[in-house]
């Protein structure tokens, strides 16, 4: 009789679940799924912000997971395996959209630090404390979000948004952690800018 | 903490694992410098905007059509290298690798006496069954080792020098070579030329069964 992906009310951690997928066990698939697939898309919509390609590109995580169950070794944290491969996905579709946008946000404007700065520019005619009223703190973010350049975009979602230690992070990106650290203040910096007129 | 420190330090504010006196004392600046406040005001709000932050879920349909997909996969060519163990490559390598020195070593040994460090590698490599003169199925990858009437050497005996009736030896053949193929395998004088028979065990490519057992023929040689 197959285990269950739970054991004595404990969950079993998902490097067990890959492993017994990877010798045959298709039975845990559908929990890998489970655990797996709101997580990755809240990541990969608010980087790429389209919901259809979204679940495409998450839908194509899974089939990868599949695909490659047998490359995956213990050395490395399952969570980790899979956000790489959904986030890379992310990056390609990021970098597709931005190639074929005419006139957009990002394509005119002035840059900075080498990321096109976006010219949607709030409306200062209104007192901040009426559109801080106005709006839902949760739409704020989303928006700022959405306004931030990909790679501070992917490390404030990674971070703060789903909460990944600076570890992980920094095996994702593969970055070191005093870089992600680094960018990771940097990010916060322009948050901030965006931010700071809309409250 | 000055305001320089405060500027240096703010951006940590909003991280869920900043400890506690660092965030205490960015406040207690802010408390006593309103452009200090002010920002701290905005990091707050990052703080508790960002971490709220609903998880979004997928569609409804999502699961099924991963399902459908998955199990297309599952039917498709691409199955079959899922299906490849990972110790197969490993294990394909090392067929390829016995065989190739197999194979040079009879090149080698076929030229005559100054091969015979190549033919003890192969003997090395063959194993305990070319030594005893081969039993069926045990003989050493990709050489022959037919025995008379279509069977192979299957009596046990090593054999330094084939059985009188197997087919002559010339003078200048190789008794180790002889132990890699058996009996009955006549060897051809050295310089000619020869189709070699390669009749291993069963799971052998079919390239490597061309021929007819026990046969030699002038012809180049092929595989």
């Amino acid at each position: 009789m197959r285990e269950s992906p739970r054991t004595h009310g404990h969950e079993v951690p998902d490097e067990d679940l890959m492993v017994r997928y990877r010798e045959g066990d298709a039975s845990v698939f559908p929990e890998i799924v489970r655990r797996y697939k709101d997580r990755l898309l809240s990541a990969v919509l608010r980087l790429v912000g389209d919901r259809e390609k979204a679940e495409d590109i998450v839908q194509e995580t899974f089939l990868r997971v599949h695909r490659n169950a047998h490359r995956y070794k213990t050395i490395a944290r399952f969570s980790t395996w899979i956000y790489t491969i959904a986030l890379n996905m992310a990056k390609n579709e990021i970098r597709n959209v931005r190639r074929r946008r005419t006139a957009s946000l990002w394509d005119v404007g002035p840059e900075r630090d080498g990321e096109p700065v976006p010219l949607d520019v709030p409306d200062r005619s209104e007192r901040p404390d009426e559109a801080y009223e106005r709006r839902d703190l949760r739409e704020v973010m989303e928006r700022c979000i959405e306004k931030l350049p990909p790679k501070y975009r992917t490390i404030i979602v990674l971070r703060d948004v789903e909460g990944l230690s600076y570890e992980e992070i920094s095996e994702i990106l593969k970055l070191p952690q005093g870089t992600v650290k680094s960018r990771m203040n940097r990010a916060r910096s322009r948050f901030k800018e965006i931010l700071e007129p809309l409250l | 903490m000055d305001c320089r420190e405060f500027k240096r330090s703010v951006g940590e504010y909003p991280d869920r694992e900043v400890r506690p006196e660092s965030r205490m004392a960015l406040e207690r600046h802010a408390a006593g410098c309103p452009a200090c406040a002010a920002a701290l005001a905005v990091f707050r709000a990052m703080r508790e905007g960002l971490g709220g932050l609903p998880r979004l879920a997928t569609s409804a349909t999502f699961e099924e059509r991963l399902e459908r997909r998955l199990a297309l996969e599952r039917r498709s060519p691409e199955r079959r290298a899922f299906l490849v163990p990972a110790w197969a490559p490993t294990a394909g390598l090392a067929l390829a690798a016995a065989l190739v020195i197999a194979i040079v070593g009879f090149l080698l040994a076929s030229r005559g006496p100054a091969s015979r460090g190549v033919e003890e590698i192969a003997i090395e490599t063959a194993g305990p069954a070319a030594e005893s003169g081969g039993a069926p199925g045990s003989e050493p990858v990709g050489i022959a080792a037919p025995g008379p009437a279509g069977g192979s050497g299957g009596d046990g005996r090593s054999h330094d020098m084939p059985p009188e009736g197997a087919g002559a030896l010339p003078a200048a053949s190789n008794p180790g070579l002889d132990r890699l193929l058996g009996d009955g395998v006549p060897l051809a004088p050295p310089g000619a030329e020869r189709r070699f028979v390669l009749d291993g065990p069963s799971d052998l490519p079919g390239l490597m069964r061309e021929g007819v057992e026990g046969e030699v023929a002038s012809s180049p040689i092929t595989f």
